[in-house]
């Protein structure tokens, strides 16, 4: 055997898959194919860094560790992991010097084979370890099975100990039963018996008495074995026993079970003598169970009902006793009461098997146990039909009788032959005023009734003695007449009644006639009511048969008594023969009577009556027949009525007509009546004189046809429709004179509109031809004298833009010349000149001012302001003035109550207040000028304020004092020369303050000094009525090397704005006229257009539009002009330019707007009136139209659709009645389309819309009016298309 | 035989038909134990009582019990009791049928008082195997057969059982072809 062999790696695997050889330097350097499955020793190099070995415990440090724990049992742990354990042994390899180990892992369960990913086949097939983990398996299953075992012995014993108690406890039953239990075997010899059974020592049975255990014995010997149950009945010690046996031949025993039963069986004995008696009785009897159910019946039931008990046992009586006539409440009753265990007594109809029906009583009774349980109902039922056949004969005889005294009219009280009442009815009562129900008179002693009710009767003696009498004779007495105290008469009865010849009582019967007696009384009285009318109506009237016989005639008729009654039956021919009357008024009347009785119908005719004194009497005579619902004439009234009087009133009416016919006839004034059509119905003479038409030509025809053709589409809406709505109408007629000439007519008609007459209108006219004419000339000259007006007004403004356009040449060249290097002599020379053409400049403003105000045309602003400012802005203006002569300029009071912010004109009030103070400056040389701000009244809107400027200067004269305030008023001519001025300062102050609703007083002495008092009332407002300007600093740098256009065709204007600007390196372009300057801007882009508007070729303003609308520029234009005056700065805006300058202009103004907008150009903003962006007032605001509409936007888009539609066209149409002059018109349209600038809420034009409405004529042709409507034209055409967009965000 | 086979079919047949049924079961065969301890060896007798007695019982045969008792005992007396032995048995069916023998051969170790079947296996192929069994019980074929088909399932591959050889026809041993 060789001493050393080798082993391949594949065989070294097979043997110790889990090997690791490790070489000096510690490093693994070959490893089993399992091992691999563990560790990665592709990333370890050395040994010691990948293990560690807790047994035996080892510091690995070196390999000379290892080779000394080669005699050891190694556990080798992963330094990661302590779970994954190796078992095995270190080997050192002399030849290699390597060591390795082999062994295997060391696993606490089978489980973590799975867990690291190893299998059977990954362990060497000597290794055990699987066996043994196996093992284990297979010793903790073991251990857990017994641990189940051993539960279930522990549970099987106790359940056990349980069920030994439950037997014991099942034992003591028997032990402790009263009653004998006892068990024998089939011998009959006793095996067991219980306490009780041992008392048992001798047993009766069937007469004989037995020992106790002879007596099983016998038992045992007289029952077949085969039964399973069986049991009898014996006696011991004075008991009776019931014993129940029980066959067990399996077990070879026979139990017994005795029960007591002494006290059931006295019950039984006792029962049994019982139901002999009621099985005899002749009632039925029956028993049922506790639900109703037929448990036993008598033969008395049989007999009854012919049921046998076996055919009814076990159902319940009702259902086959009851039927069609039972009362179903007693049914109900009896339910009831059996339900509630309660005894019931009631009489049921029942119907025998026979189907007849019979009556019974029935008392049932329930029967109760012990408990108080009810265990059945006994019931005992009598047959009582013939009972109840008898009772109802009686019912109904007494009850027909009953019905019939109750319900007879008359009071009936019937009395026995003792005197007592028998029987007395409701009505009697009613009679007596017995206030109790009739049967409980019955029995009453009738005398003392009589005694009682005496009282109620006027001669209540008689009512008794009478009573006694009738009582005494016993004889029918009837309608005796009784008067009662009340009022009421009754009719009285006495009736005896015999019976079989003996007297059995008597009937009283009372009837109350009272009624009766009243009607037949009232009809008298209406009888003789209608008679004495008759007799009195101031008419014939007469009443006849269909035979023409009288039957009734009144007094009036026939006066004399006798022949009235005489008549009556008579004929009209009887009355004619015996009065001698003419007979042809008979045959008159007998034709009339005929044709009623035919036609059936009125007939009326007029008599003429002459009197002896030679007068006529009229009669109207009527006849008219009475007609019965057969359709038949009964009677036929005849009646005549005087009407001399109505005759004599219709003449006298017809002479009245007459006298009005002629005034109207000889009036002057033109008079006619017409329909409704406007057709003449009458008209007098006048027509003829003033028209020259004859009535024939008038009466029938239209007044329409007597117009000029314009004047007749009118003629119905101006005149017709409006006489119809206000009753009357007053107006001018142009009508056509027969020879061609217009008659103007004024008129005065009215609407005649009378109770069954068809309305007409009344006219009255007169001729105002001639003072129309003369109206006519009057316009004429009012016109010339308005056109002078304007002459003057144009003048004026002439007159301004004239004096204007050199001034600001003069000011503008004196400030460039200032600015240039001047000696002393040339400064002064100059300050003269720049003075000079200031005080000019003044005195041009007033003039035009004044003009302004003459004209009506100054407009007052109504915007916020602070009073504050105001007067600081006006003293910090005059200061300068004041240091210059030494005076003092003071404010020396403010009302700190004064609002912040007041309503008014700021600019007019800083005029006053300049004007004021420069005069007070002016006219004093020492002491100082003061002002005092007060507020004298506070209320809740607005404030009532005073200012008070005081001077200490010369004063005046008492006699200037009172025309201060005229025009061109100084105090000396001398004056004028120290102090200039126009006169017209003092005037102009006072007008404004006026046309202010303010008030201006003055106080003064000369020598000391003046006072003038301002008062003003002024709304408040608050801030967001403070108009904020755009005081954004703008830079002036911004002007150089702009490009601006000048466009003037005054070469000195031209050259103040090119060395302003050229100072400022702007570039200059100069151009004269409109044309240039379009021309200009086309071929040379610039920045910026000063345009002057008044100019030869193309005015500024059409200059404007050609840029704008050829050109399509929005380069910034602003308008230079001497045309101060109103309208101008907002025409120059509405026809696109960005701003407004008026000359002569103030130098850092112009370079401000300069500036500013240049400033804005390069933001290129859209170019819109500065006028709103100043505002900020949107386009519209729809709220009142909202408010209106109420939430419908139907209606609002409805309202946004028509002002689209028809506004445009409106617009059109005032610029076209501008065109062609018509300024009324213009005038006219604007009143139309306010209300709907109004309520769309486009505030822009309000006041516009309104100057224009109220002053279209009073500018007439005017640039003004242009301006305006021009403002008009393109506000609507933004306003449209914003609305435009509105509208179609909401539909 | 070890209580543990007695106590699967106790198992299978109480979790799959119910207490009742078990009752009649072990009435019907008159094993009169109440409770089998899987590591004690009973008399091979009273596994085959309690299989006739279950085929008795549930109206089917002892062929079809048996090879009932086989898939349960792979599925769920395997799995439950012995889950990391099986487990470590082999990556896939054809891995575990391979080491079946050894599997054997080591039980047979483990427990000194079973007397196991022998396995062999042959014809190795890709989808099939050739499984012997050797035994000295006779009638348990169908329990070979119910354990190989319990193993397709318990690696959730479809298999067929083929029986090939069989004491019955005279052979030496069983021959099943499992292909799968």
């Amino acid at each position: 055997m060789a001493n050393s062999f080798s082993l391949n790696k594949k065989q070294l695997n097979r043997l110790f898959p889990f090997y690791i050889l490790i070489d000096k330097e510690m490093k693994v350097i070959s490893y089993g194919e399992s091992i691999s499955k563990l560790y990665d020793f592709e990333k370890v190099e050395v040994f010691n860094e990948f293990f560690k070995i807790p047994r035996p415990y080892t510091e690995i440090n070196s390999f000379s560790d290892l080779i000394k724990l080669e005699d050891h049992l190694i556990v080798l742990e992963s330094v990661t992991s302590e779970k994954l354990k190796l078992r095995g042994q270190f080997e050192y390899l002399e030849a290699t010097e390597n060591i390795i180990f082999v062994g295997s892992p060391w696993f606490g369960s089978i489980e973590q084979l799975k867990e690291n990913n190893l299998i059977i086949n990954d362990f060497a097939k000597h290794d055990p370890i699987i066996d043994l983990l196996n093992v284990l398996k297979s010793q903790e299953i073991t251990n857990d099975e017994l641990k189940e075992l051993v539960t279930t012995v522990v549970k099987q014993k106790n359940d056990l100990k349980r069920a030994n108690k439950e037997v014991y406890d099942i034992a003591l039953f028997p032990q402790q039963n009263p009653d004998p239990n006892i068990r024998i075997n089939y011998e009959g010899d006793l095996i067991q018996n219980n306490p009780a059974a041992s008392n048992l020592d001798f047993i009766e049975y069937d007469g004989n008495v037995y020992r106790n255990d002879l007596f099983f014995k016998f038992i045992i010997s007289s029952i077949d074995k085969n039964i399973k149950r069986w049991s009898f009945e014996a006696r011991s010690n004075d008991i009776d026993y019931s014993f129940g046996c029980v066959s067990m031949p399996e077990e070879g025993y026979i139990n017994i079970y005795g029960r007591d039963i002494t006290e059931q069986k006295r019950n039984q004995q006792e029962l049994e003598k019982l139901s002999l008696i009621v099985q005899e009785t002749t009632n039925a009897v029956i028993i049922t169970d506790s639900k109703g159910k037929l448990e036993w019946v008598n033969k008395a039931f049989e007999k009854i009902t012919g049921y046998t008990l076996s055919e009814v046992k076990g159902e319940t009586p009702g259902k086959f006793l009851q039927g069609e006539k039972t009362n179903p409440d007693s049914v109900a009753y009896m339910r009831d009461q059996i339900k509630n265990s309660l005894p019931f007594t009631c009489e049921v109809y029942n119907y025998k098997k026979s189907g007849e029906g019979y009556w019974l009583r029935i008392n049932g009774q329930p029967i109760f146990d012990a408990k108080g349980k009810v265990t059945h109902f006994f019931a005992l039922e009598e047959d009582i039909t013939s009972e109840k056949k008898a009772q109802e004969k009686i019912k109904a005889a007494a009850s027909r009788m009953a019905s019939l005294i109750a319900n007879l009219h008359d009071g009936i009280l019937l009395e026995n032959r003792d005197e007592t009442v028998a029987l007395a009815n409701k009505r009697y009562c009613e009679l007596f005023k017995i206030n109790v129900d009739p049967e409980e008179l019955i029995g009453e002693d009738c005398s003392n009734m009589d005694a009682k009710f005496k009282h109620l009767f006027v001669d209540p003696e008689l009512f008794v003695s009478g009573i006694s009498e009738r009582l005494k004779n016993k004889e029918l007495v009837t309608g005796e007449i009784l008067e009662l105290t009340d009022g009421r008469v009754f009719e009285r009865d006495f009736v005896p009644i015999w019976s079989d010849g003996t007297y059995d009582g008597h009937l009283w019967m009372y009837n109350d006639i009272t009624e009766k007696i009243a009607i037949d009384k009232k009809l008298e009285d209406l009888r003789v009511f209608y008679e004495k009318i008759l007799d009195n109506i101031p008419s014939d009237i007469a009443v006849f048969d269909t035979n023409h016989r009288y039957l009734y005639i009144n007094p009036k008729g026939i006066k004399d008594e006798e022949l009235r009654k005489w008549i009556v039956g008579k004929k009209d021919e009887d009355y004619i023969k015996r009065r001698n009357k003419p007979t042809h008024i008979l045959e008159g009347r007998q034709k009339v009577f005929k044709e009623v009785l035919e036609s059936k119908q009125l007939k009326s005719w007029e008599e003429e009556l002459k009197q002896k004194d030679g007068t006529s009497k009229f009669m109207m005579r009527n006849m008219y027949p009475v007609i019965n619902n057969s359709n038949k004439v009964d009677l036929v009234i005849g009646y005549g009525i005087d009407i001399t009087y109505i005759k004599n009133i219709q003449k006298e009416i017809a002479n009245s007509e007459k006298r009005y016919r002629d005034v109207i006839d000889n009036s002057l004034a033109i008079i006619t009546t017409h329909d409704m059509d406007g057709n003449f119905m009458s008209v007098n003479p006048m027509v003829k004189k003033l028209y020259g038409y004859d009535d024939d030509e008038v009466v029938g025809h239209s007044l329409k046809d007597f117009m000029p053709l314009e004047d007749k589409a009118l003629f119905q809406e101006n005149y017709l429709d409006k006489i119809k709505e206000n009753k009357e109408a007053t107006g001018i007629f142009r009508v056509l004179h027969k020879d061609g000439n217009i008659v103007y007519s004024f008129y005065n008609n009215y609407l005649k509109e009378e109770k069954g007459e068809k309305p007409y209108v009344i006219g009255f006219a007169v001729d105002i031809t001639s003072r129309i004419l003369m109206e006519k000339e009057l316009k004429i000259a009012k016109k010339v004298t308005e056109e002078l007006a304007q002459t003057k007004q144009n003048f004026l403004a002439n007159m301004s833009h004239e004096i204007r356009t050199p001034m600001n040449a003069i000011m503008g060249m004196s400030r460039q010349l200032q600015k240039s290097d001047l000696n002393d002599k040339q400064r002064s020379y100059l300050e003269t000149i720049s003075s000079a053409s200031e005080n000019l400049l003044v005195i041009i403003n007033d003039v035009l001012d004044l003009a302004k105000l003459e004209a009506g045309k100054l407009i007052f602003e109504k915007i916020g302001f602070d009073p504050k400012l105001v007067i600081e802005g006006a003293m910090k203006v005059m200061m300068h003035k004041a240091e210059e002569k030494g005076l003092a300029l003071t404010n020396s009071f403010f009302d700190e109550q004064l609002s912040s912010v007041l309503l008014g004109d700021p600019f007019r009030i800083n005029q006053i207040l300049l004007n004021l103070i420069s005069n007070a400056i002016k006219f004093t040389t020492v002491g100082g000028v003061d002002i005092r701000f007060a507020v004298t009244n506070d209320k809740e809107d607005s404030q009532n304020v005073e200012i008070k400027i005081t001077d200490t200067g010369t004063g005046m004269e008492p006699e200037f004092l009172e025309q201060l305030f005229q025009k061109f008023s100084q105090e000396y001519v001398s004056m004028s020369k120290n102090h200039g001025g126009t006169g017209l300062g003092m005037n102009i102050t006072k007008s404004l303050v006026d046309v202010m609703g303010g008030e201006i007083l003055v106080e003064s002495k000369k020598g000391k000094g003046t006072t003038v008092y301002l008062k003003f009332s002024f709304e408040k407002g608050g801030q967001q009525d403070i108009q904020k300007k755009d005081a954004s600093f703008v830079d002036k740098n911004i002007l150089k090397d702009k490009k601006i256009l000048v466009v003037d065709d005054n070469q000195m204007n031209r050259m103040v704005a090119t060395l302003i600007l050229n100072e400022y390196e702007v570039v200059v372009s100069e151009v004269e006229n409109g044309e240039e300057a379009v021309k200009h801007v086309k071929e040379h882009p610039c920045d910026l257009v000063l345009m002057d508007i008044q100019m030869p070729v193309l005015n500024g303003y059409e200059a404007t539009k050609a840029i704008r609308n050829e050109l399509k520029s929005n380069i910034p234009i602003i308008a230079l002009t001497a045309n101060a005056i109103k309208g101008e700065s907002e025409k120059c805006l509405s026809l696109g330019m960005n701003d407004y300058l008026s000359k002569p202009f103030d130098e850092d103004q112009f370079l401000y707007i300069v500036s500013s907008l240049l400033g804005k150009s390069k933001e290129k903003k859209s170019v819109i009136s500065e006028h709103e962006k100043i505002n900020k007032v949107p386009l519209f605001d729809l709220s009142k139209l909202e408010g209106i509409a109420k939430g419908n936007q139907v209606f609002i888009n409805k309202m946004i659709q028509l002002f689209i539609d028809e506004t445009p066209l409106s617009i059109t149409e005032m610029r076209q009645a501008y065109e062609v002059g018509d300024f009324k018109k213009v005038g006219e349209i604007a009143h139309k389309i306010k209300p709907s600038i109004d309520t769309l809420g486009i505030y822009l034009l309000k006041e516009e819309v309104r100057e224009i409405e109220v002053k279209a004529e009073i500018y007439g042709d005017s640039e003004e009016l242009s301006a305006m409507i021009l403002y008009l034209e393109n506000t609507i055409k933004r306003v449209l298309v914003e609305l435009q967009r509105v509208k179609a965000k909401t539909v | 035989m070890y209580g543990i086979v007695n106590k699967a079919i106790q198992d299978l047949i109480t979790e799959t038909f119910g207490e009742d049924k078990w009752d009649a079961v072990k009435e019907k065969s008159a094993v009169d134990i109440d409770f089998f301890l899987s590591n004690e060896p009973y008399d091979d007798d009273v596994t085959y009582k309690l299989a006739e007695a279950a085929a008795e019982v549930l109206g089917i045969s002892v062929g079809d019990v048996l090879q009932a008792f086989g898939e349960w005992w792979v599925l769920k007396t395997g799995k439950e009791k012995y889950g990391g032995l099986m487990e470590s048995g082999g990556n896939n069916l054809k891995e575990f049928l391979v080491n079946l023998p050894l599997f054997h051969n080591r039980i047979m170790l483990m427990y000194p008082k079973l007397t196991p079947p022998e396995f062999k296996v042959s014809n190795i192929e890709e989808n099939s195997i050739h499984v012997h069994y050797h035994s000295k019980r006779e009638g348990l074929q169908e329990f070979v057969r119910g354990l190989m088909s319990g193993l397709g399932k318990m690696y959730e591959v479809d298999t067929v059982v083929e029986l090939l050889q069989s004491r019955n026809d005279g052979s030496t041993h069983e021959i099943f072809k499992v292909t799968w």
